[in-house]
């Protein structure tokens, strides 16, 4: 959601297909190629994950790639306070999120059974920050 | 009393010599260097309703599954002994380190009664504390920082008497100002006020979460969200 709400503050749009590692691109981001494939090796784990740290380093230079490291990292941490608490999603964020998570398969994934999808609001986009997460 | 000071003493200045990434391609930024020794400090220390000694036996179990998470759970040898951890700890840690998007409501709901709902929550905390620490050590291509000395002393027995069942697994501080996903483990405050210290520095750092242009830094916000989504896509996590 802060994909698409960030790529429209400057004016570009965002595939969000890249999200979920559908048709090989980088979501219209710049360097995204790149920050997917660091972002699925390093999560995985595995011997490709030297590959995509090179290329990443070569793509955004070394403080792009530190700072890469660090967003990866705690969104590690973050999607296990997420399942492990079983927190729903909130009002604003279900509405927000709603087109994307049924065309990405996002309702698919397990935690959705925590959140009541049915109670969708039919409100206008939400481009606050500050709203989107009440 | 003497030696008890002197221990703590050593503790924070052998914490201070830790994340230095000298290794690292470029210098982490010291919020995030700070951030991570404090959850050090803080993992090495009692909690809620875990022993300092037995918060590091838990983070031991949390390294080693997360160390083995592409593998099925029954090909996962070698992983610690349990140190006297309840069994339901070593499964909550291993879980939540290794499979937490197979997490649901029922399994959840037995290992908060087998281990209360603060003291599952504090595992929680610890468990993405370390993966966030480990994860970043992976993407840098550092060896891991060695796990903390405990400290000694008793469980404080925390827990927020403003957390409510709220439709989680565990009851959530109610109401919340701020975004949603940072009340996850705010039934012990200490315990998410870790987690989320880590959130502030490596979540964007000084650029700030409510700010959709990132002006100053190495990366945009559209970088950083696409990075960010593909990791939760990845790890097959709906929120």
């Amino acid at each position: 959601m802060l994909l698409r709400a960030s790529s429209e503050a400057i004016g570009a749009t965002a595939n969000l297909e890249a999200t979920v590692g559908r048709g090989g691109s980088g979501g219209g981001v710049p360097h995204g190629l790149e920050l997917v494939r660091f972002g699925e090796t390093v999560s995985r784990g595995g011997d490709e994950v030297a590959t995509a740290r090179e290329a990443l380093l070569e793509a955004v230079g070394p403080a792009g790639f530190v700072e890469a490291a660090a967003i990866v990292g705690i969104f590690n941490g973050l999607v296990r306070t997420a399942d492990a608490s079983g927190i729903p999603l909130d009002d604003g964020t279900r509405d927000d999120s709603a087109d994307f998570r049924s065309s990405l398969g996002l309702n698919d994934y397990g935690g959705s059974a925590n959140t009541n999808l049915d109670a969708t609001g039919a409100g206008p986009p939400n481009r606050d920050v500050e709203k989107l997460f009440r | 009393m003497i030696l008890s000071c002197i221990a703590s003493h050593w503790g924070r200045l052998s914490t201070m010599r830790r994340f230095a990434y000298p290794d690292a391609p470029h210098p982490v930024r010291e919020d995030v260097v700070a951030a991570q020794r404090a959850v050090w400090e803080a993992l090495a220390r009692p909690g809620s309703r875990w022993t300092g000694a037995e918060r590091v036996a838990l983070a031991e179990q949390v390294r080693e599954s997360r160390r083995r998470r592409m593998d099925p759970p029954w090909l996962r040898e070698g992983l610690p002994d349990d140190d006297g951890l309840p069994k339901a700890a070593i499964e909550a840690a291993r879980a939540i380190a290794a499979d937490a998007h197979k997490i649901d409501r029922a399994w959840a709901g037995q290992k908060v009664e087998s281990l209360g709902d603060a003291g599952y929550v504090e595992i929680a905390a610890l468990a993405a504390s370390l993966c966030a620490i480990d994860t970043f050590a992976d993407a840098l291509g550092v060896a891991y920082e060695p796990l903390p000395e405990p400290f000694a002393g008793e469980p404080d027995g925390e827990r927020n008497p403003e957390a409510v069942d709220a439709g989680a697994y565990v009851p959530l501080h109610e109401p919340w100002q701020g975004p949603n996903v940072a009340r996850a483990l705010s039934l012990v405050p200490g315990q998410n006020a870790m987690f989320f210290g880590l959130v502030a520095s490596m979540y964007g750092g000084p650029q700030g979460f409510f700010e959709l242009v990132w002006r100053d830094g190495p990366l945009s916000r559209p970088q950083a969200e696409l990075l960010a989504a593909r990791v939760s896509s990845v790890n097959e996590c709906f929120y």
